[in-house]
């Protein structure tokens, strides 16, 4: 087989012009856009640390880096060196990976089960991550207990949506998200259980700030765990792009194209978990992000996930980190869970987006 | 099986196109056998039409053959190299279908939807250009910007066909391609894939689209192969009222010579 493509009479009048061609230009917007976010984060990151009480100037957050780095040895003092790299740098950091791991999240389970509604909160995913969570926070197990027991329970979940939502292979947009509520209303219950069994007190009202979610006591090992599964996460994700691209006609077309559909399903799937718990272990459930900065964006650059995946991560960054800046200084000194915040934002996006699907069709 | 001298347009076959063997194909979904025991080949840069009453396994033989559906038992070969035994990534790059009304939710540029077409194949940076002559194949170069969701159902099934195409496959199947396309669309559209002279498999729903544009038709019933061969010889009143339950004349076109049927109310 060789050159179908171009039948005889076309051969030799059209050739095509590769300088103008649309997806080069797509290219370079992409690029345009990828250093823009990247920036936008960067200056955001600075703003953020800085906004609070303290008084503190972009500047110093640069110097505190700096000196911990051994890059510099500036003369701040101890106490702005304290809020700057205790305090705040990771918490901001914190909710910017969890703001990327979410929004990457969103995008992939948007692709693989084919509904522009889906997201981690939707399928049930963040709850069964709460109920791993929230059962490790009281029977009280290591830092480390906390992410592995979000994980298992987020895949748990996930298996359960897919075992509901599953009709001979094929997982159809409307039940997948019938399965998902179901999972979700269950998850959800049984962690109210589980806190009404064995919370008193103060553990009670630490969960239920969790449960809400908050990112009131990020440290650096928090943003640690979660910065390293969005980078390893993320990095598998990117290199698979084409292969999510091709489930935008469905699972028959995307086998017709040489993908492996449930294989490939359920090892991006697994990995989304890995991500959501860690991103929940953290920082609680968190609504509202992987719904809509991906559609934000494929909205801006269409729908590649060379191009959707990065800047979806940029974006979800950026979000959470002022919607969590908001969250902390709204009715300073108490302090709003960022859920709380994301869901005010986010209600009302997914509104507009409900409309337009009706509207479209 | 004779191959009618065609006055349909139609590019020289590419002299490398397979044939295409379907050897006693089975398919059977909850315990219920669709496809029963299906043998048909098709000749080398030739197209195939695949018909038959609703439910008559069309669909599901198809599938079958693109590898979509494992089947329980027979052989599907392709120039030699059995497509069953390959792995799907492989089989996707000698192997293009075309869906009835595929379509999606996501917000797509057509020349991206033409470019899922090298999903199977190493990216390279012809791809582009490859996409784009697959447009200017089905007349819609002008259209590659566009948002898939402002297009018409033929406009639709013209950028499927490109992106078929841009796969460069040696096999075309095609599920219904015209359907719900208004009378143009449907004639430019087979006209696209005869001019292609890819080895190709349809299943279409209507008889004189069949009989204009194939060298050979196939007529499924109850998952079986009721007849075969050149659409003069198969498209006759008694298989029309065995197969379809209705009464057909059959008239030859003045200007094609190919057969044209007519159905008398039931």
């Amino acid at each position: 087989m060789t050159t179908t493509a171009a039948p005889s009479t076309a051969s030799g009048g059209a050739p095509a012009a590769p300088a103008a061609s649309p997806s080069r230009r797509a290219g370079a917007r992409t690029t345009g856009w990828i250093a823009l976010m990247a920036a936008v984060l960067a200056a955001s990151v600075t703003l953020a640390v800085t906004i609070g009480s303290a008084d503190l100037h972009p500047l110093d957050v640069w110097r505190s880096i700096g000196d911990h780095l051994g890059l510099s040895s500036s003369s701040l003092t101890q106490l702005r060196d304290g809020i700057v790299w205790e305090l705040r740098l990771p918490r901001v950091l914190t909710a910017a990976a969890v703001g990327a791991a979410l929004a990457v999240c969103g995008a992939v389970m948007q692709t693989l089960t084919r509904n522009p509604l889906a997201d981690p909160y939707l399928l049930g995913l963040s709850s069964g991550a709460s109920v791993g969570a929230v059962a490790v926070l009281i029977l009280g197990v290591g830092w480390l207990g906390l992410p592995v027991a979000a994980f298992a329970g987020a895949l748990l979940a996930l298996v359960v949506t897919f075992a509901l939502a599953n009709q001979r292979g094929e997982l159809a947009p409307t039940r997948t998200v019938l399965a998902g509520l179901a999972v979700s209303y269950l998850s959800s219950a049984a962690t109210s259980f589980i806190i009404f069994w064995s919370a008193t007190g103060d553990s009670y009202r630490e969960i239920l700030s969790w449960l809400l979610g908050s990112l009131g006591g990020a440290s650096w090992s928090d943003a640690g765990i979660v910065w390293a599964a969005v980078v390893v996460v993320g990095t598998v994700l990117v290199s698979r792009a084409r292969t999510l691209d091709a489930f935008a006609f469905g699972d028959s077309t995307a086998s017709t194209l040489g993908v492996n559909v449930n294989a490939t399903r359920w090892t991006l799937l697994t990995l989304v978990a890995l991500l959501t718990g860690a991103a929940v272990a953290v920082s609680g459930a968190i609504g509202f992000v992987g719904l809509m900065l991906p559609h934000a964006v494929r909205f801006v650059v269409g729908s590649g996930h060379r191009r959707v995946l990065p800047l979806s991560a940029l974006a979800g960054a950026t979000f959470m980190i002022w919607a969590d800046t908001l969250a902390r200084t709204l009715f300073d000194p108490r302090e709003l869970p960022v859920g709380v915040v994301t869901a005010f934002l986010g209600a009302p996006a997914f509104a507009v987006l409900l409309r337009r699907r009706r509207v479209g069709r | 099986m004779t191959v009618l001298d065609t006055p349909v347009l139609r590019a020289s076959v590419a002299s490398d196109a397979p044939a295409l063997e379907v050897a006693d194909v089975s398919w059977s979904a909850d315990g219920r056998l669709i496809v029963d025991g299906v043998g048909l080949r098709v000749e080398p840069g030739t197209m195939t039409g695949l018909l038959g009453p609703n439910g008559s396994g069309k669909s599901s033989l198809l599938r079958t053959v693109a590898g979509t559906y494992r089947p329980s038992g027979g052989r599907v070969v392709l120039g030699g190299s059995d497509l069953g035994a390959m792995r799907r990534r492989d089989r996707a790059r000698r192997v293009a279908v075309v869906e009835q009304e595929s379509t999606t939710d996501v917000p797509l540029a057509v020349l991206d939807v033409v470019l899922l077409g090298r999903t199977p194949h190493r990216a390279s940076s012809t791809d582009e250009a490859l996409a784009l002559d697959a447009l200017e194949t089905v007349g819609m170069r002008d259209l590659a910007d566009r948002d898939w969701h402002t297009l018409s159902g033929g406009e639709r099934q013209r950028v499927h066909l490109a992106r078929a195409i841009t796969q460069q496959p040696e096999l075309l199947l095609l599920d219904e391609p015209t359907n719900h396309l208004d009378i143009h669309y449907q004639l430019a559209l087979l006209t696209h894939v005869r001019s292609l002279g890819v080895t190709t498999l349809a299943a279409l729903h209507d008889l004189n689209l069949a009989a204009a544009y194939c060298d050979q038709v196939v007529v499924l019933a109850g998952g079986r192969v009721a007849a075969a061969g050149a659409p003069s010889e198969v498209l006759v009143p008694d298989v029309v009222r065995s197969v379809f339950g209705v009464d057909a004349d059959i008239h030859l076109n003045p200007r094609t010579g190919r057969p044209v049927l007519t159905f008398s109310p039931l």
